[in-house]
């Protein structure tokens, strides 16, 4: 039977309408938005590289995303067992994982430091604090030249 | 502010279901070890304030900020 949609408000695209079963669940909420519990990933077709996870409870609240990944290869997760229980994943590798993005005075950077671990098929999420030393502003270098020939 | 004096080795139980302990004081350092429930989240402060204005600056970007990441935005995404 195909679930019923429901029609959310998007901070940058308008009314929505996405699926229940789509909403992850950050049981402990983010910090800085206490009370958004449920959000919703939204990947834009024309700018898949970054997404918005976008608040369910709040309409203009969604925080820019990006797979670490795709910036740093050799990026792995490493965080406190106890802190990734909650999120009921078999293995580190079921786990879908993304850091914020920030501008800075010189050019976009990357949250390095507290990563949202998710799981796709349980539809949880919480944000963890990476155990190894990282940044929590990982310049992106290539953000920085495009953003200087911008102003130039 | 409550203000409580402990040895080495003494606790203070928050609520029914935190227990924190003065593990070893050397100098100006104190350690403490903190038992909570998993979904207390236990954060050092700084590194919780610094996660916070993260957070908060990641959710003043907007779509055309993060052009130089890919392709520009136009339509309207998926959910997923």
């Amino acid at each position: 039977m195909p679930s019923r949609t429901m029609r959310i408000e998007t901070a940058h695209f308008g009314a929505m309408a996405v699926r229940p079963e789509d909403a992850v669940c950050f049981p402990l909420g983010l910090a800085g938005f206490e009370r958004s519990r449920r959000w919703v990933l939204l990947t834009p077709p024309h700018n898949p590289t970054v997404n918005w996870l976008q608040s369910v409870e709040c309409p203009k609240t969604a925080l820019a995303v990006v797979e670490p990944q795709r910036f740093l290869p050799d990026y792995q997760l490493r965080a406190n067992r106890s802190e990734l229980e909650c999120l009921e994943l078999q293995s580190l590798d079921e786990a879908f994982v993304v850091v914020t993005v920030n501008r800075t005075d010189q050019g976009l950077a990357l949250d390095l430091k507290a990563p949202l671990v998710i799981n796709r098929q349980r539809r949880l999420g919480r944000q963890v604090i990476a155990s190894d030393d990282l940044p929590t502003r990982y310049p992106l270098e290539d953000t920085v030249s495009r953003t200087a020939k911008r102003t130039a | 502010m409550l203000v409580l004096s402990r040895q080495r080795d003494e606790s203070i139980v928050i609520n029914d279901n935190v227990v924190v302990t003065i593990v070893d004081i050397r100098g100006d350092k104190v350690r403490l070890g903190i038992e909570a429930p998993q979904e207390i989240p236990v954060h050092r402060r700084e590194v919780y304030e610094a996660i916070q204005r993260e957070n908060l600056r990641a959710a003043q970007l907007s779509p055309k900020d993060t052009q130089a990441l890919g392709k520009p935005a136009v339509d309207k995404p998926q959910g997923r």
